[in-house]
């Protein structure tokens, strides 16, 4: 059975730590119940917040705007990119100094009920890093700054890059703290701390502006609707479907919240159709349509993808679409407005949920047929003329690869914690180590499908494989054993680690996908339901060789 | 290891070879020391870039 083979890979995976996940549940999960609650109660457009002049005193409240969307753009930042371990430090809402926690959960509330449709919102509620990442991108918009991919934010090349650009400015650059003490710090060490420092971060912003012609002031009076568009129940969202590589509309109305709009159309106007994937908001396309006679509450059909230009779009995940209107106003003034809608692209068949185990734990013990399945995680001994003993907090992570067609046995990173010897006690005398251990199997669908045979399952279509190849089945599928293992031998002896899985046989429900309208929006998918493993155990088995 | 079931390695979850009732059980000519087995857990992960 072994038609599949195994390559060796670094190890490059992190978790994304419980704690996070617990903190931003906590902090952002209540956006869209409060945006609901809000729009139904209250005009949905905070005037009172994002208007941009005020009769009284209009450039203070400009100001205030101003320093308020940038703190809450910093905010989302912090909280998209932080680590588990600097969350606390990285939003404690008495650091919030601009208006405290009630007025930024209540001025992202509505930037939130500004720029995503509802069901965009609710997707978006079971993960609340990519709500922060999605509504720093809006708030970075609107204040005309340039988005940066997150899978960049990080990356040391790119911060050389900057520093190198901005190298030319840093003469009449001075931090936020004394000047002696600040050139003091720019001198023994340019590059320690300058990211950290918010005069720095203004600066950079300042000099990377978004385009003049990209630019807009935000417009109070309408914004963006597009909850007209039919949505599809697939995995546990409502959701909006169109066929991949096919022509794509996305029509949308401008809806006005001022209670006597004018009646007369925009005589012109752009149309910015950004497409970016979720995780990191790469662009993907951007595309500008030019319109002409804009009615209020009239659909607008001129955000049209080609089939071309789909077929090169990601099928079977969320993609978010930034629409963007902007038009001329008096004087070269620009004003527009932007809404954030998901949409989902399917070939035939979309992953939709698990359902239930049809055949407990089988396990992958024959280590000539599943030897694909086995990993040989460490071998090791300690040759210094005492007994040993090594202490390991392991995990081991069993994976689901998407994006390539081989599986791959990770290495192994083993980090000692403590080392000692306990020479001093000669009635028990041996080297101990404490370590930490983590690695992994990357499993590919094509691999699990050959397991169906096994319990007499026909393996899956290529069209099924397909549908399971995506984040959503990834994301399900993806688990890590926890534990700790002791191992102790005598001088000279040397102990091996295996590792191999159990699985289970469980239901998996797919949707195909049924009638198209001529927008390309699916109308109705139908379910299918197969059968497919998934390793629910792991057996560390430990050997002795003697040295 | 040979066993009546072929290339299988016997299920061995709980076995230790330090309880001295224990039979000493070898695979590939190595001494078995203890079959572990653990639960998997569902995991959010995020995938880095490699070290160099």
């Amino acid at each position: 059975m072994n038609t599949h083979s195994v390559q060796q890979k670094a190890f490059t995976y992190q978790e994304e730590t419980f704690s996070e996940r617990e903190f931003w549940n906590r902090l952002l999960a209540v956006l869209p119940d409060i945006v609901e609650t809000f729009s139904a109660n209250f005009n949905p457009f905070p005037v009172e917040y994002l208007q941009e002049e005020n009769e009284e005193e209009p450039h203070e409240k400009g100001v205030q705007l101003h320093n308020q969307l940038y703190t809450a753009s910093q905010l989302m930042s912090n909280l998209a990119s932080a680590n588990g371990a600097s969350l606390p430090h990285a939003f404690d809402p008495n650091r919030v100094e601009f208006a405290g926690k009630n007025a930024l959960i209540s001025l992202l509330r509505r930037i939130a009920n500004l720029t995503f449709s509802k069901n965009t919102l609710d997707i978006l509620r079971d993960n609340p890093k990519e709500m922060a990442k999605a509504l720093h991108d809006s708030i970075l918009r609107i204040i005309n700054l340039p988005r940066v991919p997150y899978e960049l934010s990080g990356d040391l090349e790119t911060q050389d890059l900057m520093k190198a650009t901005i190298a030319p400015y840093l003469t009449n650059y001075q931090p936020n703290r004394s000047l002696t003490d600040g050139l003091g710090t720019m001198m023994e060490d340019p590059v320690d701390g300058l990211f950290e420092d918010q005069t720095f971060r203004i600066m950079l912003s300042s000099i990377s502006q978004v385009p003049a012609d990209k630019s807009f002031t935000l417009e109070n009076n309408f914004h963006i609707y597009t909850e007209q568009l039919p949505k599809i129940d697939l995995q546990g969202k409502k959701r909006v479907v169109y066929q991949h590589a096919e022509m794509l509309v996305l029509p949308f109305k401008l809806r006005a919240d001022h209670p006597h709009p004018p009646k007369r159309p925009i005589p012109r106007a752009k149309i910015q159709v950004t497409i970016q994937e979720t995780e990191n908001l790469t662009v993907l396309l951007e595309k500008e349509y030019r319109v002409k006679e804009v009615f209020l509450n009239t659909a607008i059909h001129s955000i049209v993808i080609s089939p071309e230009e789909c077929e090169k779009l990601p099928l079977n995940q969320d993609l978010k679409v930034e629409i963007v209107f902007r038009y001329p106003g008096r004087e070269g003034a620009v004003y527009g407005t932007l809404k954030n809608q998901y949409i989902t692209l399917v070939a035939d068949k979309v992953f939709d949920r698990v359902g239930a185990t049809v055949k407990e734990a089988l396990p992958l013990n024959d280590v000539v047929e599943h030897r694909n399945y086995w990993h040989k995680i460490w071998r090791g001994g300690y040759n210094e003329g005492l007994p040993w003993t090594l202490k390991a907090d392991v995990k081991y992570y069993m994976i689901l690869g998407i994006d390539q067609d081989q599986a791959a046995r990770l290495e192994t990173r083993l980090k000692i914690a403590e080392e000692f010897s306990s020479e001093e006690d000669f009635s028990d005398e041996q080297f101990s180590y404490k370590a930490k251990l983590k690695t992994g199997l990357e499993l590919t669908p094509a691999m699990l499908n050959d397991l169906l045979h096994e319990e007499g399952y026909d393996s899956i279509s290529h069209a099924q494989l397909s549908a399971l190849t995506c984040q959503a089945f990834q994301s399900q599928m993806n688990r890590v054993a926890h534990t700790q293992l002791s191992l102790q031998a005598e001088s000279g002896q040397q102990i091996s680690v295996w590792v191999y899985p159990e699985v289970d046989y469980q239901e998996v429900f797919l949707l195909k996908m049924g009638q198209v309208n001529p927008y390309g929006l699916v109308m109705d998918m139908s379910e299918e339901k197969i059968v497919f493993p998934q390793a629910v155990n792991v057996h560390f088995i430990a050997t002795q060789h003697e040295g | 290891m040979k066993d009546n079931q072929g290339n299988r390695f016997p299920d061995l979850s709980g076995y230790k070879m330090y309880d001295t009732d224990k039979p000493e059980i070898y695979m590939n000519g190595e001494k078995v020391l203890f079959d572990k087995k653990v639960r998997l857990k569902p995991i959010s992960l995020k995938k880095g870039k490699a070290k160099s």
